[in-house]
């Protein structure tokens, strides 16, 4: 079993998308054949599952028959298995002899869901997945049960998107959980929903979601082609998942979008994106990205459009500021004093009387601080949160100002910049506007104004050159479609914005048909 | 190969700028005013006033003075100017120059293109500041004149002749390209600024003279200094300054004209016009040999105050102090251009630069001479005011006094 084989397999299997068990454990060192003797399937499985103390095989009686029902107590609840599957084989109900195991099935699990495992492959995974697997003596195949889900998070408000108007729901570990939180959502058949795979050891479930209807073929073959490609031991996030597929890894910048709030996934959808929800984890992707997509927030959606528009300009102007603010101060104060109003430069010049470094040190050590400062306060307990707003605001500010170790002016500035880039709907994105400032700090501090300007074209020469699945990154802007600027710098009514982004090449581009307006009725009678 | 030229030519990009001159906040010294004085054993005195920036300082300032001065002589001003730091401390930006006091003694002995070529040569300075002509006084003694309220001299300067400028006229806005243009411009000769000091200049350097109320000294401005080409040749007053701007280019002025013309000069009566728009055109011409200089002037302004006994709620007042100001005004201007024909024959209106561009012909042939020509032109302006309001008040409550009580 080579890694061709496998490559060849996983071809063979591309357009039927079922992926089967024998398929999973190609890799591993399993057994395929499933026996007609219990003793043999029992022996085999109990070898697999030694030293797994969750694993639990019971040794029943169906009529005269031998037979066993297998599982991990960890995976299923355990007082539905007693009351649908142990509590109907139990020894004094009277057992007729059955010939196969599908009369099994009908007489003692007719409500219970299930699966025929023909294979010793399909018997494990389902047994990993938690099902109760009964194998009868004599019989070709086991019959898997499905039992109730092990305990899991409750769907709670969002943690990392918060918004004040729209839906409070947010994804959780669950994937079944989260596909209907989608389904429930988008009530419509040509919503699909592939399942994958992925991670040899980890077997991580992968659902990719999209409306047939509307997202372009070539866009879906390429997400299908990538998910295809993936080849790695585990998966623990969509974090993992994000890296393996997206097109550049070299890049400060997220190609992917990704996000806890199911009303924004199913927005990406209806525009023709195709979302990735892998089991496990709360943040569900979608594919193509666009760099304008990290500016908006679901909410821009849900507020009257001028808000929302004024809102969005917002965050690109902080996004800037974030950016280039702390650089700008170092090339204006050190290189340029004569672009400086006199009065600002005068009472710049006061502040920094006395302070002795240079200012780009200063600026330097107070980012760093401020990085540091974030960092403790996203890692560290709770309960000790308090204390480090309360060292770093007044310790690292007041103080440092006070002693004369940094000026006034900075702090302000090193402030709002960290302000400014919190505004990023996406956290990621506003991450890599961290390490980007640093650079440029380092840029302006050697050749000024100059330096920064140069930053920026060598930042924007990249911007251009990313794609994501094969988009161009800037896209709408960079190349320019003045008709998709009905929702990108600022947002257009809703009636308005008839049309879906051309650069997804959507298979149906209009969203809606008609040209209806909102007006008052036309006035009656008393007009005249 | 094509790859190493694309790095060398990106690494061009980064190595071979101009932008290594770094230098700290702390280590440099803003110059905001710079005055030239007539060296004792060399050609200029250069004095320059820099920010005590500890002054400005919000937690703990300073008691000390708001600026410093230090003087050097020497030939040229780069060479003094690179020199200043025998006792300066830090390095001297002069891109923040606001105002360059320029002694009276040196624009007349030696004319000022000399040192204006290199302030115009260096990229330190902006184009912004002003120049003055200082009067009476040493150019010095301006550099360190305290302002309780601005504090840096330099600055107080600025700000007053920008604000007077907007509010009454009486800076002819010239800044140093428009000077130099205007020394090398046959059909113009430059002005520029004058300043004084009024009080004890003496009582005016001591920071502790900003305690006072009344201040000791006060840098006040003075009018118009008159050039020919480079060389300080006279002066014109204030009022004669307004009037000049009137004929190029007025923001806004306050004017008061006598309500009747032959009134008893026990109590004069007066009314205000504030003038809110204000357009100007020179047109020169040849009548035979003869150079006729004209301006016509259309003002927009409203009364601002009123000591008449007349009626404004009626048109006709209106059209009839219309008329009065358009007199009045006409005599003041006509009278500065013929006070500068006379006096110093050099044509500071451009009214030569209107020729070159209205006959041009004949310019190319009279400009050469063209002051001569100037000082025997005739003068022609009409005036035309068009009163548009009459402020928050129709008819004044002076007009509803009694007669009687109005005449007590």
């Amino acid at each position: 079993m080579g890694l061709a084989d496998f490559l060849f397999n996983r071809r063979k299997h591309k357009n039927n998308n079922k992926i089967t068990a024998e398929e999973l454990f190609q890799q591993e060192n399993i057994s395929k054949k499933y026996y007609k003797s219990l003793e043999k399937n029992k022996k085999q499985i109990q070898e697999l599952f030694q030293h797994s103390f969750d694993f639990t095989i019971d040794p029943i009686k169906l009529g005269d028959t031998d037979a066993c029902v297998c599982y991990l107590g960890t995976m299923l609840s355990k007082d539905t298995l007693t009351n649908k599957v142990l509590n109907s084989l139990h020894p004094h109900n009277d057992h007729p002899r059955h010939k196969d195991i599908s009369s099994i099935r009908d007489n003692y699990f007719p409500t219970v869901s299930y699966e025929y495992a023909d294979t010793f492959h399909k018997v494990v995974w389902n047994v990993l997945n938690g099902y109760a697997v009964i194998m009868v003596d004599g019989q070709g195949k086991a019959l898997s049960l499905e039992i109730g889900n092990v305990e899991k998070r409750a769907i709670t408000e969002p943690s990392t998107q918060t918004i004040i108007r729209g839906p409070k729901e947010a994804f959780t570990e669950d994937i079944n959980t989260n596909i209907s939180l989608i389904r429930k959502r988008i009530r419509n058949p040509h919503l699909k929903f592939e399942s994958f795979y992925v991670g040899r050891d980890t077997k991580t479930q992968l659902v990719i979601g999209y409306m047939s209807s509307i997202t372009n073929a070539d866009i879906l073959e390429e997400v299908k082609k990538r998910i295809e490609k993936i080849d790695i031991g585990g998966v623990l996030d969509s974090g993992n998942i994000e890296e393996l597929i997206s097109d550049k890894s070299f890049t400060p910048f997220p190609l992917i979008f990704n996000t806890e709030r199911p009303d924004s996934i199913c927005g990406h959808i209806m525009e023709g994106k195709v979302a990735l929800i892998l089991d496990g984890s709360p943040f569900v992707l979608t594919v193509p990205s666009v760099l304008t997509d990290f500016f908006e927030s679901s909410e821009d959606y849900y507020q009257p459009f001028l808000m929302s528009s004024f809102i969005r300009l917002i965050r690109y102007i902080s996004f800037m500021i974030a950016l280039v603010l702390p650089s700008l101060y170092v090339a204006l104060s050190t290189f340029h004093q004569e672009l400086m109003p006199t009065q600002l430069l005068l009472s710049i010049q006061a502040q920094r009387e006395g302070v002795p470094f240079p200012a780009v040190i200063e600026i330097f050590v107070m980012e760093l601080t401020f990085e540091i400062m974030r960092e403790a306060g996203v890692r560290m307990p709770r309960a000790v949160g308090q204390t480090v707003s309360i060292v770093g605001a007044l310790v690292i500010g007041q103080a440092a100002v006070e002693a004369g170790l940094v000026s006034n002016v900075l702090v302000i500035i090193v402030a709002f910049t960290a302000i400014a880039s919190f505004v990023s709907p996406i956290y990621n994105f506003s991450i890599s506007t961290r390490l980007l400032r640093f650079i440029l700090i380092l840029f302006s501090a050697i050749f000024g104004l100059y330096g920064v300007l140069l930053f920026l074209i060598v930042m924007v020469i990249h911007l251009v050159s990313l794609r994501s699945i094969g988009i161009p990154y800037l896209a709408a802007v960079a190349p320019f479609d003045i008709k998709e600027q009905d929702d990108i710098f600022v947002r257009f009514p809703i009636w308005a914005n008839r049309k879906r982004p051309s650069y997804l090449y959507p298979e149906s581009p209009m969203k809606k048909k008609g040209k209806h307006i909102p007006s008052p009725p036309p006035a009656k009678g008393g007009g005249k | 190969m094509k790859k190493r030229l694309l790095l060398l030519l990106c690494a061009a990009t980064v190595i071979l700028t101009g932008c290594w001159d770094s230098i700290e906040l702390n280590d440099i010294a803003i110059v905001t005013g710079m005055a030239i004085d007539p060296g004792k054993d060399k050609k200029y005195q250069l004095t320059v006033g820099y920010v005590n920036p500890a002054q400005y300082s919000k937690q703990n300032p300073a008691q000390g003075a708001p600026v410093s001065i230090m003087t050097l002589e020497g030939n040229s001003l780069p060479e003094i100017s690179a020199k200043m730091n025998v006792g300066v401390s830090r390095r001297l930006i002069f891109s923040h120059t606001r105002a360059l006091y320029i002694n009276e003694t040196v624009a007349k002995d030696n004319g000022v293109s000399h040192f204006l070529d290199s302030l115009e040569r260096s990229p330190q300075f902006r184009n912004d500041f002003n120049i003055l002509i200082t009067k009476n006084h040493t150019a010095r003694d301006f550099a360190m004149i305290n302002d309780p309220v601005e504090r840096v001299p330099s600055l107080k300067v600025q700000k007053s002749i920008k604000t007077l400028l907007k509010s009454w006229g009486g800076d002819p806005r010239v800044r140093l390209t428009d000077f130099i243009d205007a020394i090398i411009a046959e059909g113009r000769s430059p002005v520029a600024s004058t300043v004084v000091i009024e009080g004890d200049p003496k009582k005016g350097q001591n920071a502790e003279s900003n305690m006072e109320v009344k201040a000791p000294a006060k840098i006040m401005l003075d009018g118009l200094a008159v050039f020919k080409k480079d060389k300080l040749i006279g002066y014109l007053s204030l009022d004669d300054t307004r009037n000049y701007l009137w004929t190029q280019k007025l923001e806004s002025t306050m004017i008061s004209i006598p309500c009747e013309e032959d009134q008893d000069d026990e109590n004069p009566l007066y009314f205000d016009i504030v003038i809110t728009n204000n357009k100007s055109e020179m047109r020169t011409e040849y009548k035979g040999n003869q150079p006729q200089l004209k301006v016509n002037i259309f003002s927009e302004a409203s009364i601002n105050s009123m000591q008449c006994q007349k009626d404004l709620s009626k048109i006709a007042t209106f059209t009839e102090l219309e008329k009065k100001s358009d007199k009045q005004i006409k005599n003041m201007i006509t009278e500065t251009i013929e006070k500068v024909q006379k006096d110093y024959g050099v044509d500071i209106f451009g009214f030569g630069e209107a020729l070159n561009r209205q006959h041009y012909k004949k310019a190319k042939k009279v400009l050469p001479y063209w002051n001569e020509e100037f000082a025997r032109a005739d003068v022609e302006v009409d005036v035309r005011i068009a009163l548009r309001r009459s402020g928050t008040r129709s008819k004044s409550f002076i007009s509803d006094l009694p007669k009687k009580d109005a005449e007590d």
